[in-house]
């Protein structure tokens, strides 16, 4: 499928519920193209008042239809607009549901092209951009419909001058479209700056310690008030050219009126122009500008719009836009949600097969049952090796199971085949037993197995809540070594073939590691792929596999490494006892 | 708040910008006046124009004056609107930095009961608040309030009853309007709420996509989702549609002012009261007034939360730092640490009781004990964060109270277990925003093995928000280089709990090492092989110090509590040394 236009993802969103999208494109036109009959009846007003006694009489009529047409209006913007807000919700959620699915679920390796961070901006910022334009063809049947009326309306006046005053009302869009983009880059600068000077008082009262105690008081001020000038100029900035812009739109229209004034002078005169039809002209000149000035800014969102598309495109990596744009309903009515656990038909493990991962010979195979560790200096390409076997980096080579070779390393390497634990696992703020079943429908027992296992048990009896307290935003709540063992416990509970762990040594003190390797070997039969530098590990290992610089210099076992490696030797001589 | 103390503030601020203030005011008066001006003109050629008798001429400068009339009112308009916010972000950056300087000269004992989101709220969030009072409350409030006075002063001159209808209906808007100014306001609190928790399930799924694809839970996590999404449209939508209700009720009685505008103009010219083109004014004038209606009950708003914020500003500055600050100096070297029977309680509750010890100049004293058994306060009474409750904490011989601060903080360096880092270079973090040149850190680190260390990072890289770019580990040595810098004669280092990468370790034995010469070094240890080189050992406990005395006389005594943890051996930190984060 190739890309589609900005125009053609406007269409897909609007395909989702077009009902409910056209029901406000049509309340907006009306409102919209109602101030065309505000512009008539004012005239009828002043013309009639202009008029003999008896004329000025029915001056009456229009007064009162004016009345009900602008408060009538009124309840049209309401039912447009509760309509439309849940258009506007739904959709955002709709998009925002595909992006997160597509990233959770799609197959194959790929890296999140973002910190996640930045990519919460795409989620928000850029989706938000989508609809924001989406709006704008909500409007543009009602901008259309008032602009070609009134054209119209006051060509069948005065031809000459209409086609004099679309020389100032065509100029306020051109210049808003061209001034519209520096708005919101100032406005974007102002933002940063604001962060910068939040982000610096933050930073200095959480290290207002060390600030103490190094006496740097008065260079952290004076960069804290560099910031707050920077601060300072970017709110100018910003104030100036949204004065400028408002400035010039409204003198667009001061130019356009006074061209009325001074063109129809001589018409008025003469009796070739009524009042009521000069009245026309100054009722419909400043809309008309306004809404010329919005033309000129929905045709920045356009490209706005085609530039934070292709933001999500590329959050969203190999995906097509059909992905992206899928229309499933966004489930919202609050229907119970069952979810169906996967199927996975399995072979059981016998062994897995490793050729030329990430680099050329990078070759070793895990039997069943085994204990192997990975390790190797710093930055010597451990972690990404065991990420790259589960397919959570694309790399080049192959994995075989069984013989077998495994096409797709993301969607295979799952419960119940395999499972892990990162470097810096992740909790999620919920519970810590939802931390741990993480959707597998874990019997209490297996539940509790797993905590045993994973030494975890210690730690529960301190939690008041045990396994129903809540962990808070990436389990802050809990020590670094607690979230690494409710990691351990999360990765035991699936009943996995192959257990990959990468380092637990940064949060397990060697005691409680040590301890969890003598629980898992005790009560079940585990394949282990570890990364490690510590010996409680490298002495239990049936098999080493050493790397440097991303290259295997050696397989084996402790004591073939150490009698032939002197890069195992010095590892074995610094690893923590 | 009372009104001087208002003026107080806002006075103290505002004086020096005076020249600012007044020309934005003499703009300001201008630009309104002009705005009142502009549809006289109009109705005047109305007038003019339907006696048919006026020459063109007279219409055509009508026009002309329409036409510079308006044009000079937008450019005042701006001119007093950019000068309202350059005014507000100067006086008020000025107040933010004063504040800060008094809220960094506070004790800890303030600092540790708030959060870093609390002083951002205070030295930005109130401050902003107070920003807008002042460029919206003299530009927006005061110049809507003329505005709306001389609209209804000009029209009453035009025709009483015109006036008077003008003043009817300007009370019942703003009535109407005050009496809804919470809807927004709630609604977009909830929306904050909302949005909060929908971009926080997001982010962290994101931070954790690998944890989630690699235990299969991306179904698991959809389904969570489920809710997630359910909630905030339902709260989204609840709190649009309450703003919503605002809008078009503001829009209805808005558009309701023209109709009768209309009617009254219609029922005044039948009359014979007044000419069209008062009538076509009176409906300019209808239009006129809504913005600065709008502006009023929005700016009303701003003036009770700016109020709030002066108020809160004011309670700060009045706080004092509960730190003696004395004239006595410290010399070179290492020095002497005495605690002489010190007590500290907080806030009630005793961390130490009637503690005493004097370490030697140029000793290592291994401190060891439970978390809250007192060690932390040990180290912070010595470095004079805290002052004792009773009983006198000596340096040197010198009691702390009597010492100069700055003297104090020259002569003591300190290695905090979280290191605490800016969003900024390497050199900023390591001289904490000082003045020292590259070449003079350079030099000073390649004296203790850390120069190489350094140089690899590079003094000019940017570090992200909190220490993003550099490793548990390389923010250890980032902090053994700061103290380097400073050269104290005092060191007190609170040991990382977390483990750190043989790499690592080995170049902080040295740079460990190298620190501990010739000075007076109280470590804060977690294991007992960073004591294995202390000439003493104290371990506390419940406030009290349950044992102290020379290393290797306690690692021999069979019965003493550091022999004991040094025979379970593999695993020091159990029981009593657990550390938790």
């Amino acid at each position: 499928m190739t890309p589609l236009s900005t125009l053609g993802v406007i269409r897909e969103l609007i395909r989702y519920r077009p009902g409910r999208f056209f029901f406000s494109f049509f309340m907006w036109a009306v409102v919209h193209g109602s101030p065309l009959l505000f512009g008539i009846l004012i005239g009828q007003v002043f013309d009639r008042l202009a008029g003999d006694a008896d004329l000025a009489a029915t001056a009456w009529t229009p007064v009162a239809i004016f009345a009900a047409v602008a408060i009538g209006r009124n309840g049209i913007i309401w039912l447009g607009d509760r309509s439309w807000i849940n258009h506007w919700n739904e959709v955002t959620l709709l998009v925002q549901r595909n992006l997160l699915r597509w990233l959770l679920e799609a197959p194959r390796s790929r890296v999140l092209p973002l910190s996640p961070g930045e990519a919460v901006s795409t989620f928000r910022d850029d989706v938000e951009d989508l609809l924001e334009y989406l709006e704008n063809w909500v409007d543009m049947g009602g901008l259309v419909v008032f602009g070609v009326g009134s054209l119209v309306i006051m060509a069948a006046i005065d031809l000459r001058l209409t086609l004099l005053l679309l020389i100032p009302v065509l100029l306020t869009g051109v210049i808003t479209q061209a001034l519209g983009p520096q708005i919101r880059k100032r406005r974007r600068a102002m933002r940063e700056a604001t962060d910068d000077v939040t982000g610096f008082v933050g930073e200095t009262f959480g290290a207002v310690q060390a600030i103490k105690l190094f006496r740097a008081e008065e260079p952290v001020l004076s960069r804290f008030a560099g910031l707050n000038d920077i601060r300072h100029r970017a709110a100018l900035a910003d104030t100036f050219l949204t004065e400028l812009l408002r400035g010039v739109n409204r003198n667009m229209a001061t130019i356009a009126i006074a061209v009325v004034l001074i063109v129809a002078a001589s018409s008025l005169n003469n009796g070739s122009m009524s009042l009521g039809e000069l009245t026309v002209f100054l009722t419909y000149l400043p809309r008309l500008t306004d809404y010329m000035a919005f033309v000129g800014d929905i045709i920045a969102q356009h490209r706005r719009t085609g530039v934070a598309f292709e933001r999500i495109r590329q959050l969203a990596v190999d995906s097509t836009d059909a992905d992206l744009l899928d229309k499933t309903r966004v489930p919202l009515s609050g229907l119970d949600v069952v979810m169906e656990e996967a199927r996975i038909e399995m072979v059981p493990l016998i062994r897995v097969s490793v050729r030329n991962l990430v680099k050329e010979g990078v070759d070793f195979e895990i039997e069943r049952g085994s204990f192997t560790v990975v390790t190797g200096k710093i930055g010597s390409g451990k972690s990404t090796l065991v990420r790259a076997l589960l397919g959570l980096i694309p790399a080049p080579g192959e994995v075989w199971w069984n013989g077998e070779l495994v096409e797709d390393r993301a969607s295979f390497f799952v419960p119940p085949r395999s499972a892990y634990t990162a470097q810096v696992p992740r909790l999620f703020s919920e519970s810590l037993a939802d931390n741990i079943a993480l959707g597998h429908r874990a019997a209490r027992e297996r539940l509790r197995q797993a905590v045993q296992l994973a030494v975890l048990d210690p730690d529960l009896e301190r939690l008041e809540q045990g396994l129903e307290t809540m962990v808070g935003a990436r389990g802050v709540k809990l020590s670094g070594g607690q979230v690494q063992r409710s990691a351990a416990a999360r990765m035991l509970v699936t009943e996995a073939e192959l257990l990959v762990f990468d380092d637990l040594s940064s949060a397990l003190d060697l005691h409680t590691e040590t301890e969890l390797w003598r629980r898992l070997f005790e009560q079940r039969e585990a394949t282990c792929l570890v990364v490690s530098h510590r010996r409680a590990a490298l002495e239990r290992a049936d098999q080493i596999v050493l790397l440097d610089q991303g290259l295997l210099i050696g397989k084996g076992t402790l004591e073939e490494l150490l009698a032939s490696s002197p890069l195992m030797r010095d590892l074995w001589a610094t690893g923590e006892r | 708040m009372t009104a001087p103390s208002y003026r107080a503030t806002l006075t103290t601020y505002l004086r020096p910008l005076r020249g600012k203030v007044i020309t934005l005011a003499v703009t300001l008066l201008a630009s309104i006046g002009l705005q009142l001006f502009v549809p006289q003109l109009l109705a005047r050629f109305i007038d003019q124009a339907t006696t048919r008798t006026t020459p063109v001429s007279v219409l055509i400068s009508i026009g002309i004056a329409y036409l510079v009339a308006g044009i000079i009112t937008q450019v005042l308009d701006a001119i007093s609107s950019y000068l309202g916010t350059d005014v507000g972000w100067v006086a008020t950056n000025r107040l933010r930095e004063d504040l800060s300087r008094h809220l960094l000269s506070l004790d800890m004992g303030y600092h540790n009961d708030t959060t870093p989101g609390e002083m951002i709220e205070r030295v930005d969030g109130d401050v902003t608040a107070i920003s807008d009072f002042i460029s919206r409350f003299l530009v927006r409030l005061l110049g809507a309030a003329v505005l709306l006075g001389g609209v209804l002063i000009v029209s009453w001159f035009t025709d009483w009853r015109m006036g008077l209808a003008l003043l009817l209906y300007v009370i019942a808007v703003l009535l109407l309007l005050w009496s809804l100014r919470n809807l927004p306001i709630s609604a977009a609190e909830e929306e904050r709420e909302v949005s909060a928790q929908l971009y926080g399930f997001i982010e962290e799924r994101l931070a954790g996509i690998e944890d989630i694809r690699s235990l299969g839970a991306g179904r698991f996590t959809m389904a969570r989702f489920v809710p997630v999404m359910e909630n905030y449209f339902r709260r989204t939508v609840h709190a649009w549609r309450r703003r919503v209700i605002v809008w078009v009720t503001a829009n209805t009685v808005f558009w309701a002012g023209d109709a009768l505008a209309l009617a009254v103009g219609t029922w005044l010219v039948l009359r014979g009261s007044v000419t069209i083109g008062a009538a076509f004014l009176l409906l300019q004038y209808v239009q006129l007034v809504r913005r600065p209606i709008e502006q009023v009950t929005q700016e009303l708003q701003q003036l009770q939360k700016a109020a709030g914020g002066l108020v809160r500003i004011d309670a700060l500055r009045k706080l004092t730092s509960g730190l003696h600050d004395g004239d006595q100096r410290l010399g070179n070297g290492p020095l002497v640490i005495e605690f002489d029977d010190v007590s500290f309680a907080y806030e009630d509750q005793l961390v130490l009781d009637h503690v005493s010890f004097r370490l030697e100049a140029g000793k290592v004293l291994g401190l060891l004990g439970r978390t809250g058994g007192g060690k932390t306060t040990i180290t912070r009474l010595i470095s004079h964060l805290y002052e004792p409750t009773t009983g006198i904490v000596r340096l040197g011989g010198v009691d702390l109270r009597e010492l100069n601060q700055a003297s104090l903080r020259s002569a003591l360096g300190v290695v905090t277990q979280d290191v605490q880092l800016f969003r900024a270079t390497v050199r900023d973090n390591l001289t904490l925003f000082g003045e020292a040149g590259n070449d003079e850190i350079l030099s000073t680190l390649d004296r203790t093995g850390l120069g190489e260390w350094v140089r690899s990072i590079g003094l000019d890289t940017e570090l992200g928000a909190g220490g993003q770019g550099l490793s548990a580990g390389e923010q250890q040595l980032l902090a053994f280089a700061r103290v380097f810098l400073q050269n104290p004669g005092i060191v007190i280092l609170d040991e990382p709990s977390s483990r750190l990468d043989p790499a690592t370790e080995s170049v902080l034995a040295v740079a460990t090492e190298r620190l501990f010469a010739n000075r007076t070094v109280v470590i804060v240890a977690h294991r007992l092989e960073t004591v294995r080189t202390a000439d003493e050992i104290m371990v506390v406990d419940a406030g009290e110090i349950v044992e102290h005395g020379p290393r290797e006389e306690l690692a021999q005594d069979p019965n003493s509590r550091y022999s004991r943890l040094l025979a379970v051996g593999g695993s020091p930190t159990d029981g009593l040394l657990e550390e938790s984060r």
